[in-house]
């Protein structure tokens, strides 16, 4: 899952990415306003981690902004914890709001279930066939027993997943699963899917040859 | 004390000041009607009385000149009849006089020296004989006496007679009273009138008052930008509610700076917390190398010494706004504590590639050493970290006229013009991402601004992009200066 992060702080932004990076998410980094928007109106990003108080444009402007032509998801991450900022932060655009200093643990659960929402998938259990997928607990089982997968395997599979019934092109996955610093090898897709379905059965995803991937639901 | 806030704003009702108004109002006009009741009502007793009094000795004089002037003996005196309108007297003359209720009537008894009736009307009862011994500068003047209801005047009278004439005093008595009731019931009536006038009047004076608590409650509760509206401008109250609004117009504007400061305040703690609560947090997550570990510590160690820099300095702010220290004034040589700042800041200077130039003169000022340190401090440390490898800083001391002039000129990068009126205030940052980097947070030229006006002096910038800015400080020299106080000297 591809998510921008939005913090003036050089520390904190550093620090930030590679928690998310750890976690299977893709994250990249804007160090202000101007940059922030740019990025978030030029990519299709799956959720946007937004600090209020940044230089350039801040971060009130950079979301009604970006309201104007993109609904991503937007968790506001900052130091203010006034009611009346929270209010004005969620009434702006803003998806979600949580207050520095915050522990790691619940800026992913917030960020999972904003994942959840925006793939209208409120449940954090899916079911394809055999195989079960909790994004909550970032476990994958066939059957009863446990799969274990690596990280980019996993971001695969629950975009896959997320989007069943749809057609996820290999440019898609690229984009969501791969932050801006990845080598993007073309054929670096077909490899995780291939892993995919030697850990979880052939015939989960099914090859559109020319055009991508598709999970049935 | 120990009341709790609504039992503070509901007034009791002996404390309130229209009831003490109106306590001290009554009190005063009751006691000037019973006084001019008093007044009034002695004044027509005694008018009464007097007029009473004349018309008996009018007839006590009338009797004794007819007495005088009787043909017959003086034994044989019968009232005459130009007097008998006035008495009522039994057709033939009886032994002894009979006694029958008069009314408002007078009466009269003429007595010889020996106490015997000579002559008497009809009379309320028997009337003892009684010889009063004549005052001696005026025989005939009438003694009085009261008896029972009836108040009788004797006087000497021709040839050895006692004239007596009486007459019940009941109606003047009852005359009296009736105007005493008369007097009570319209004092009661012009009191209650002068009372409720008074009590809407001061209905009216305090109106405004109860209109100013009730603005000032909803602003210390709720609405801290409403404002007392008076349409009397003019007025003691309309004064009033102008010095109210004016003084919430500070405290809202001090309130308001006192918020943003600490929303700034906090921010600038939490952003470095946060970084390392998310560095440890991510750190624990799973075994690491040495390296990541020794990085980890390393970015919470910086971490941690700037939140110590901002702590130092919201301090110093602290300390600077809690006004001028328990100890007084001391001496300060400035070219010292300018030459002091110089050397310690020299290898930040060298650091950077800066070169520092100082050209101080002898000045000398007065308030707190610490403090002004801070102040050259700062502004020397801007000019070094906000400058340009290579660049200069030029820190020039002079004494012109009573004032300590310190200047700071940099070659740096300069304050964009519409950032110049903003860089004294608190947190205000021109470049963020910048003076992070450079360990800035905004609040150095805040602080020296602050030491500035406590010590009396002002504090000014003036700067171009690209082309360096230039601090000024002008502080009050020290008055103890050799030619300023001594009268021998030239001053």
């Amino acid at each position: 899952m591809r998510v921008l992060v939005v913090e003036d702080d050089r520390e904190l932004g550093k620090t930030l990415c590679d928690a998310l990076d750890e976690e299977g998410f893709s994250p990249d980094w804007a160090a202000d306003g101007r940059q922030g928007l740019a990025k978030a109106l030029s990519r299709e990003y799956d959720a946007i981690v937004l600090d209020l108080m940044i230089p350039g444009i801040d971060g009130w402007t950079l979301l009604s902004r970006l309201r104007e032509e993109k609904k991503t998801p937007v968790l506001i991450l900052t130091a203010r914890d006034a009611l009346t900022d929270k209010v004005r932060g969620l009434d702006t655009g803003a998806d979600d709001y949580l207050t520095k200093p915050f522990a790691l643990e619940e800026l992913f659960a917030r960020l999972r279930s904003l994942l959840r929402r925006a793939a209208t998938q409120p449940a954090p259990i899916v079911r394809v066939g055999d195989v079960t997928i909790d994004l909550a607990a970032r476990r994958v089982f066939k059957g009863d027993a446990e799969v274990p997968l690596a990280a980019k395997e996993y971001a695969t599979l629950e975009y896959l997943m997320l989007h069943r019934g749809r057609l996820v092109t290999r440019r898609m996955l690229q984009d969501h699963l791969y932050d801006e610093h990845d080598e993007t090898v073309s054929n670096v897709v077909e490899v995780y899917v291939a892993a995919l379905r030697k850990k979880l059965g052939a015939e989960l995803i099914e090859t559109r040859r020319g055009q991508g991937y598709i999970v049935h639901g | 004390m120990g009341e709790s806030p609504a039992g503070q704003r509901s007034l009791h009702w002996t404390r309130s000041i229209r009831v003490r108004l109106m306590a001290w109002y009554s009190a005063t006009l009751l006691l000037l009607f019973v006084g001019a009741g008093f007044a009034l009502y002695f004044a027509t007793r005694r008018a009464e009385f007097e007029d009473f009094e004349a018309h008996i000795e009018s007839r006590v004089r009338a009797l004794s000149v007819a007495l005088a002037t009787t043909s017959k003996a003086v034994a044989e005196f019968r009232l005459p009849d130009e007097l008998a309108r006035y008495f009522e007297r039994p057709k033939p003359k009886p032994a002894q006089p009979p006694t029958e209720d008069p009314g408002e009537r007078p009466y009269y008894v003429i007595w010889d020296a020996q106490g015997t009736v000579i002559d008497a009307s009809i009379l309320p009862s028997a009337v003892p004989f009684f010889a009063p011994k004549p005052p001696p500068h005026d025989p005939h003047k009438p003694r009085w006496r009261d008896r029972d209801i009836w108040r009788e005047a004797v006087a000497a009278g021709p040839h050895g007679t006692f004239v007596l004439v009486g007459r019940s005093a009941e109606g003047v008595r009852r005359h009296l009273q009736l105007f005493l009731a008369r007097l009570v019931v319209i004092g009661a009536g012009a009191l209650a009138v002068a009372l409720a006038g008074g009590w809407f009047l001061t209905r009216q004076a305090l109106a405004p008052i109860a209109k100013i608590t009730a603005t000032a409650e909803t602003i210390s509760s709720s609405n801290p930008s409403q404002r007392i509206a008076l349409d009397e401008t003019e007025s003691e109250f309309g004064r009033l509610a102008g010095v109210l609004n004016s003084a919430f117009d500070r405290l809202e504007h001090a309130l308001a700076r006192q918020v943003a400061f600490t929303a700034d305040a906090s921010h600038e703690l939490r952003t470095p917390l946060t970084v390392l609560i998310a560095s440890l947090d991510l750190a624990l997550r799973r075994e690491r190398s040495a390296d990541q570990y020794r990085s980890t510590l390393a970015q919470c160690l910086a971490t941690a010494r700037r939140m110590e820099e901002v702590i130092a300095k919201l301090l110093a702010l602290a300390r600077a706004d809690a006004g001028p220290t328990a100890q007084p004034p001391q001496p300060i040589d400035l070219a010292e504590v300018v030459r002091d700042v110089a050397a310690r800041l020299e290898p930040l200077a060298q650091s950077r590639e800066v070169t520092c130039t100082i050209e101080a003169a002898d000045v000398q000022i007065d308030g707190a050493p610490d403090q002004i340190a801070l102040l050259v401090e700062t502004i020397v440390e801007n000019a070094i970290l906000y400058n340009r490898p290579g660049g200069t800083v030029h820190v020039r001391l002079a004494g012109e006229e009573s004032k300590a002039v310190l200047e700071v000129r940099d070659s740096g990068v300069g304050i964009p013009a519409a950032d110049q009126p903003h860089v004294f205030e608190r947190f205000y940052r021109v470049d963020k991402a910048r003076s992070r980097e450079s360990g800035g947070c905004g609040l150095g030229l805040a602080i020296a601004k602050r030491i500035v006006e406590e010590h009396g002096g002002t504090i000014g910038l003036s700067s171009e992009e690209g082309v360096g800015t230039c601090v000024t400080v002008m502080l009050p020299m020290a008055t103890r200066d050799p030619k300023a106080i001594d009268p021998s000297g030239d001053a």
